[in-house]
């Protein structure tokens, strides 16, 4: 038995050691991937919302550059509309337009020449030098003005024309304002335009464009071709494309163009996101690491707790085995004192005068029989909640009238009377049946003796999945407050000396090893009524249910 | 330990001694039972002879004449075995008497204090012939001991002159 046990104490902790060795790894995998997931998404979100900080702040960034161009850009056209004042009406020009000319050069450093195109052909220059080749140009018909040029007349309105390539390879812009003039015959007529062009590197340079770059931006300011849409750079950082830039329309003289800004450094902060997935990578690993340790700890506490409960159970097993046995052996020399005791009265029967020697003999053999009944109910107590044959369907009624017949003097004796009324079948095995109502019925006859009669009535009635059996006497009964104690091992409510305090607690440990119970309660007329509850079975064939 | 202790319990009126006799073999480790067994056979009033062995091997030893002691030891007619006992209890005695063919004819009577329905089984399964509860009241155990006397003289009875009357037969038939 021992060997047995220890074999299955070795298995247990063989199983404890194979859970040790594989479920706090895969605890271990399982923490790694759910917070590699949890600090991924946290550090997503965290860049994800840097990034948009930063797109937000290079916009700000941008629309104050754009408003600067503009402004500057704008400051550079103002000649344009000094001009189109001083026209006279009648006039092909301004007089002294070249002493004009230079005076507005002067407060307006940025524009490099002013011209004056009536009929869109440009007739005056200013400063002439260098810029001779321009007189006699047909704006309206030039191939790079032409169309800002007819654009311009159409709308009546100033327009920013360009980028324009000059032969040095710098970019200048064009202001084109158209001039009208009231004429007697048509109303109000095309005169031509006032022309102002300007250097883009000087005009953007006070726009502070260049900034943009200390700030640790790149830019690119550009306008689209209206027909091709290609982008015709204006002014740039650097001619390489930025990667996924904020843009910021503008509007210059009614030019539409645009101001590309990005980060020089990128928009993700390489050195920041690497520190980040190290520092959540060891945080992973650590609590993997945790996990891992908690789940090898709990699989020790469970493994522990396993041998503990077999050992309980093997303990348990050993102490019911050492009572069954104990009580076993006990019954021997307990048979043998009774039975020399009889012998002895027999033998001494007539040839003892001292009455003392008499009631010592009658002591030593009532004990010796008390001893075996003691014995004999611990034995049956011991082994009550283990079946002693085959759990069938069993019939009551026999079981009570094999008792009737086995209890038949003792009744006499009590001049009491057994009634049997319907008993529906139980299932149980038939042993401890039998015993059951045994136990039943001798508490009646020990207990349930009063002022009348005695009378016995075994009923029983099907509630359900159960059967619930009621052994009835018309004795004085139980009270109230001892109906739990007597179904204690060796509780007894007198000291008559008769039962031997087991019978009532056997009951129980029957009934609720087949999962029912026993309960004390008040008879009808006022005796002790014991209930077992038992699983109910169906009718077995041929058994018929009138006692 | 020592050899096994013959008793003859002879009935009144008996000459005592001789073919009559049962010759029984106690297989008992206790000498209070076994001192009440002689007393139940003496006031029983049967006619027997006591053979006692201690234990399963001791009983063993004295079937198969084995060793000084048993070397002139008679086949009993029958066995009184008490089931609880050292070296070798009752249970693996009978099933040593059950695997033995020259052994398997003698009756074996299983004397316990158990009366549990499962344990007579237990003991009829492993080829006991009879079973006979260890009481405490001393007249009912010496009244089942006087009808097993009874039955088993009688078996042994027939069972001497079967063999007699066949050896007559044989001798018959050589001297024709």
């Amino acid at each position: 038995m021992s060997a047995a046990a220890s074999f299955v104490g070795e298995r247990a902790t063989a199983g404890a050691g194979s859970s040790l060795r594989c479920r706090p790894r895969l605890v271990g995998l399982l923490a790694f991937v759910l917070a590699g997931t949890l600090v991924g998404g946290l550090i997503w979100r965290q860049e994800h919302q840097r990034q948009r900080e930063a797109r937000s702040q290079a916009a700000s960034v941008a629309a104050e550059r754009a408003h600067d161009v503009r402004t500057s850009v704008e400051r550079a056209l103002a000649p344009s509309h000094a001009l189109a004042a001083m026209l006279q009406p009648g006039k092909q020009g301004i007089p002294a337009f070249a002493a004009t000319g230079e005076r507005l050069l002067r407060h307006f450093p940025d524009v490099s020449a002013l011209q004056l195109a009536p009929a869109g052909v440009v007739r005056q220059v200013v400063p002439l030098a260098g810029n001779e080749s321009l007189i006699g140009v047909d704006l309206l018909h030039d191939p790079e003005l032409g169309r800002a040029a007819r654009q311009s007349r159409n709308s009546g309105m100033l327009l920013l024309a360009g980028p324009l390539t000059l032969t040095t390879g710098d970019l200048e812009a064009a202001g084109l304002l158209p001039i009208f003039v009231d004429d007697l015959t048509h109303g109000r007529a095309f005169w031509g335009f006032a022309v102002v062009r300007m250097p883009l590197r000087v005009v953007l340079r006070q726009s502070g464009l260049d900034g943009l770059e200390e700030q640790g931006y790149a830019y690119q300011l550009f306008r689209r071709d209206p027909e091709t849409r290609e982008k015709l750079l204006l002014a740039a950082s650097s001619r390489a494309t930025l990667v996924d830039p904020v843009e910021e329309e503008l509007v210059v003289a009614n030019a539409p163009w645009s101001l590309s800004v990005a980060p020089l450094a990128g928009w993700s902060e390489g050195r920041g996101l690497l520190l980040q997935a190290v520092a959540g990578l060891l945080f992973c690993l650590v609590l993997a690491w945790q996990a891992a340790w908690q789940a090898r700890l709990i699989a020790a506490s469970r493994a522990h707790e396993r041998t503990l409960e077999l050992r309980v159970a093997q303990r348990t097993a050993d102490l019911q085995r050492f009572a069954e046995v104990t009580a076993h052996h006990l019954q021997e020399p307990a048979r043998r004192v009774a039975a020399y005791a009889g012998r002895l009265r027999s033998q001494l029967a007539g040839h003892v005068d001292d009455p003392e020697v008499q009631l010592s003999l009658d002591f030593i053999g009532q004990q010796a029989g008390r001893l075996q009944e003691l014995l004999r109910d611990a034995e049956l107590y011991l082994s009550a909640d283990q079946p002693r044959g085959q759990i069938e369907c069993c019939a009551v009624e026999p079981v009570l009238q094999s008792l009737l017949k086995k209890l038949a003097g003792p009744l006499a004796e009590a001049g009491a009377r057994l009634n049997i009324g319907q008993l529906p079948p139980a299932l149980i095995d038939l042993p401890r049946l039998g015993d059951l109502f045994r136990v039943a019925v001798e508490n009646a006859l020990q207990h349930g003796r009063g002022t009348q009669a005695l009378r016995i009535d075994v009923s029983g009635e099907r509630r359900g999945e159960w059967v619930i059996y009621r052994v009835s006497d018309n004795g004085p009964g139980v009270e109230e407050e001892y109906r739990g104690r007597v179904f204690r091992v060796f509780e007894r409510l007198s000291s008559s000396g008769e039962g031997t305090g087991v019978g009532l607690a056997i009951v129980r440990r029957i009934a609720e090893s087949c999962g029912g119970q026993a309960w004390i309660e008040e008879a009808p007329g006022g005796g002790c009524r014991l209930a077992l509850q038992l699983p109910a079975a169906e009718q077995p064939a041929g058994v018929g249910r009138a006692a | 330990m020592s050899g096994a202790l013959t008793t003859a319990i002879t009935a009144p009126g008996e000459s005592g001694g001789g073919a009559g006799r049962l010759l029984i073999l106690l297989v008992e480790d206790e000498p209070a039972d076994a001192h009440l067994l002689r007393v139940a056979l003496s006031e029983s009033q049967v006619a027997a002879e006591v053979e006692h062995v201690v234990d399963g091997r001791e009983a063993l030893e004295y079937l198969r004449r084995q060793g000084g002691r048993f070397l002139l030891a008679r086949r009993p007619d029958l066995i009184l075995l008490d089931l609880n006992m050292p070296r070798m209890d009752g249970r693996e005695f009978l099933a040593e008497v059950r695997d033995d063919p020259s052994l398997r004819s003698i009756p074996v009577v299983v004397l316990s204090t158990s009366a549990v329905d499962r344990d007579i089984l237990a003991a009829r399964r492993l080829g006991a012939a009879g079973y006979i509860v260890k009481t405490a009241d001393v007249g009912v155990f010496i009244e089942e001991i006087r009808r097993l006397g009874e039955h088993w003289s009688r078996v042994a009875f027939l069972a001497h002159n079967g063999k007699r009357t066949a050896e007559a037969v044989d001798g018959t038939e050589t001297r024709k």
